[in-house]
C-alpha cells in the first residue's frame, strides 16, 4: 500500500510551498500546481497524490484557526538548548576570554561565567542527539528526559528518565556527573550509557573509565563493564563483552536484542518505545523469546507470536492483547 | 474542470472524515490498514467525480467504502473469515451526526489538543508559523535550528493536524451537495 508515502511526499511538497510563502489561507492547489513546475509534473496523472495533497492543504489552511489561540512564544521561553549553537558559540567565546585573562594574569574582575542550562526530552518511539556546548554529546533514547548546568567548576546532568548515551568530552578540570537517581556517575572523559528505570539504575561503559556512587558505596567502572545499582543502592558489576556491548547500546541504531527473555520482560521492552502497547496474560508470559527486533517493529514481533509461536493476538485501540 | 472537482472534494468528502474512518474502522479488522483503505476511498470517489459530480455525496462515499471492503475481502482470501462477519450485512449509511453549530469550535479545539500532543520542536514550529505568522527563514533563526528542520517538522506537522481534524465529526452536509452542484454549472 503507498498511502503513507503518498502522505509523506505530499507532505513534503507542501512544507516546502509552504517554505517559499505561497499557502495562504485560500489558495486554491490549482495555483499552486500553476505556479510550480517541478510540483505540477509529481502531481500530475496521480489521484492518490492528489487527494493526499488535498487533505494535507486544507488541514493546514483549516490551521490557521490557531491564530485565535493565546499561545506563548515558543522563541522567547528561557529554553537555551533551543539555541544551542548560539549559546555554544557564546560559552566558547567566554571561555577564550576567561582563558585569555587567566594567562596574561590579570586580576578577576572578568565578570562571572554564564551559566549554561538546558532541558532535553524525547518523546515514545523518538531518538535525539543534542550537542553541549563544551563538545560532550548525549544520545536520548525514547521517553527519556535529561536536564543539563554547566558552569565554570562543574558539568551536571540529570537524567531524570529513561536512557542515554554520553560521549563526554575531555576536561579533566572539570568533572562530569550524570545523576541518574539512585546512581551518580563521574566522569572526566569518556563514553557510556545510563538506563534509569523505577527500581534499578543500569550504567554500561564504552570507553575510558567511570565512578559511579549509589548509597551503599561507590566503584570505579572501566570499558567493557556495566554496574547495575538497586533501589538500596547497592552495586553490581558484571564484565561484557564485545557482543553484549553491541546489544546494550543497540537503540542508538533503533534496535533491540532479547536472548531467552520472558515475553513479559520483552512486551515491557517493546512498549517503551511504541504508542500501541502489549499486553501478555499470565499464562504465555514466561515464554522465553530470542531474537533481534526493530524497537518501532512491534507489528512483526506481534506476527512472529502468532504465526510462529502459535498465540493468539486480538487488537484494540493501541493495545495488543497475547494470550494462548 | 479540475478546480471545481478539488473543491467539491474538500467540501463535501473531507468533512465526512470522521464518520468514513468510524464506518471503516467498525467493519475491517486491521487498525494500521484504515489509512490506506481511506486514501483508497478518497482516490476512488474523485475518480468518479471527474466524470459527473454525484448528487449524494456521502451515499458515494459510503457506498464507495463498503464495495472496497468487499472487494479486499473477496481478493484476500486469507482475511475473509476474521476480516468482515458478514459481508452483506455492511450497512450502506452511517448514523447522521452530531450538531452543526458547534463544528467550527470542536476544530480549533480538535487543533489545539493536537498542538498539545506534539513533539516539543514540531509544536513549536508550528507555533511560529501558524500564531505568530513567522517565516520559514525566521522561525529557523528564532528557534536556533536549519530551514530544513523547520521544513520538516513543518511536513509532519501538517499530517498531525489534518488527522486530527479527520477526528472531528460534522454534520451530514446534505444541503451544500446542491449548492455546489449549481456552483460547477454542467
Amino acid at each position: 500500500m503507498t498511502h503513507r508515502q503518498a502522505e509523506r511526499d505530499a507532505s513534503a511538497w507542501l512544507a516546502r510551498l509552504d517554505a517559499e510563502g505561497r499557502i495562504h489561507a485560500d489558495t486554491r492547489l490549482e495555483v499552486l500546481v500553476g505556479e510550480n513546475r517541478e510540483f505540477a509534473e509529481w502531481l500530475k496523472g496521480s489521484i492518490e497524490r492528489r487527494v493526499a495533497v488535498l487533505r494535507l492543504l486544507s488541514a493546514w489552511q483549516s490551521a490557521d484557526r490557531l491564530a485565535a489561540l493565546n499561545v506563548e512564544n515558543p522563541a522567547s521561553r528561557a529554553t537555551p538548548w533551543r539555541q544551542s549553537g548560539l549559546a555554544a558559540a557564546a560559552a566558547i567565546l567566554l571561555f577564550a576570554i576567561v582563558a585569555v585573562a587567566l594567562w596574561r594574569n590579570v586580576p578577576a574582575d572578568v565578570p562571572e561565567l554564564e551559566v549554561f542550562t538546558a532541558n532535553l526530552e524525547t518523546e515514545t518511539g523518538e531518538r535525539e542527539t543534542a550537542s553541549l556546548p563544551e563538545g560532550s554529546r548525549i544520545e536520548l533514547n525514547t521517553a527519556s528526559r535529561v536536564s543539563v548546568r554547566i558552569d565554570a567548576q562543574t558539568r551536571r546532568v540529570e537524567l531524570r528518565d529513561g536512557e542515554a548515551y554520553f560521549d563526554v568530552a575531555s576536561e579533566p578540570a572539570r568533572a562530569f556527573t550524570v545523576d541518574a537517581g539512585l546512581a551518580e556517575v563521574i566522569v572526566l572523559g569518556t563514553r557510556f550509557a545510563i538506563d534509569r528505570r523505577d527500581e534499578r539504575v543500569t550504567l554500561t561503559v564504552i570507553e575510558g573509565s567511570v565512578r559511579v556512587r549509589g548509597a551503599g558505596g561507590s566503584a570505579v567502572l572501566t570499558a567493557g563493564r556495566s554496574a547495575e545499582v538497586d533501589a538500596d543502592g547497592r552495586i553490581d558489576l558484571a564484565d561484557l563483552s564485545q557482543r553484549d556491548l553491541d546489544r546494550a547500546t543497540a537503540w542508538r541504531r533503533g534496535r533491540i536484542y532479547f536472548e531467552d527473555v520472558p515475553l513479559s520482560q520483552v512486551a515491557e521492552e517493546f512498549n517503551r518505545y511504541n504508542r500501541a502497547k502489549l499486553f501478555v496474560h499470565e499464562d504465555v508470559a514466561d515464554i522465553h523469546i530470542g531474537g533481534n527486533f526493530r524497537t518501532d517493529n512491534v507489528e512483526g514481533f506481534v506476527a512472529l507470536l502468532s504465526d510462529g509461536l502459535g498465540l493468539t493476538v486480538e487488537r484494540g485501540n493501541n493495545v495488543l492483547y497475547v494470550t494462548r | 474542470m479540475g478546480v471545481s472537482v478539488d473543491d467539491w472534494f474538500v467540501l463535501e468528502v473531507l468533512p465526512l472524515e470522521a464518520a468514513l474512518e468510524r464506518y471503516l474502522r467498525r467493519n475491517w479488522r486491521s487498525v494500521d490498514e484504515i489509512a490506506d483503505l481511506r486514501q483508497e476511498v478518497y482516490a476512488r470517489v474523485y475518480r468518479a467525480a471527474q466524470t459527473r459530480l454525484p448528487e449524494h455525496t456521502r451515499a458515494l462515499v459510503f457506498a464507495t467504502a463498503r464495495n472496497l471492503i468487499v472487494d479486499h475481502v473477496r481478493r484476500e482470501r486469507v482475511v475473509s473469515i476474521e476480516t468482515v462477519m458478514d459481508i452483506d450485512a455492511l450497512p450502506v449509511f452511517t448514523e447522521a451526526e452530531t450538531d452543526s453549530a458547534f463544528t467550527s469550535r470542536s476544530e480549533l479545539r480538535a487543533l489545539q489538543s493536537e498542538l498539545d500532543k506534539m513533539p516539543a520542536r514540531t509544536r513549536d514550529i508550528v507555533i511560529l508559523r501558524k500564531i505568530y505568522g513567522y517565516s520559514q527563514s525566521e522561525t529557523a533563526n528564532q528557534l536556533g535550528v536549519s530551514e530544513p528542520t523547520v521544513e520538516r517538522h513543518v511536513g509532519r506537522g501538517m499530517r498531525q493536524l489534518a488527522d486530527a481534524l479527520g477526528r472531528v465529526l460534522n454534520p451530514g452536509r446534505k444541503t451544500t451537495t446542491s449548492r455546489s452542484r449549481k456552483e460547477q454549472g454542467s
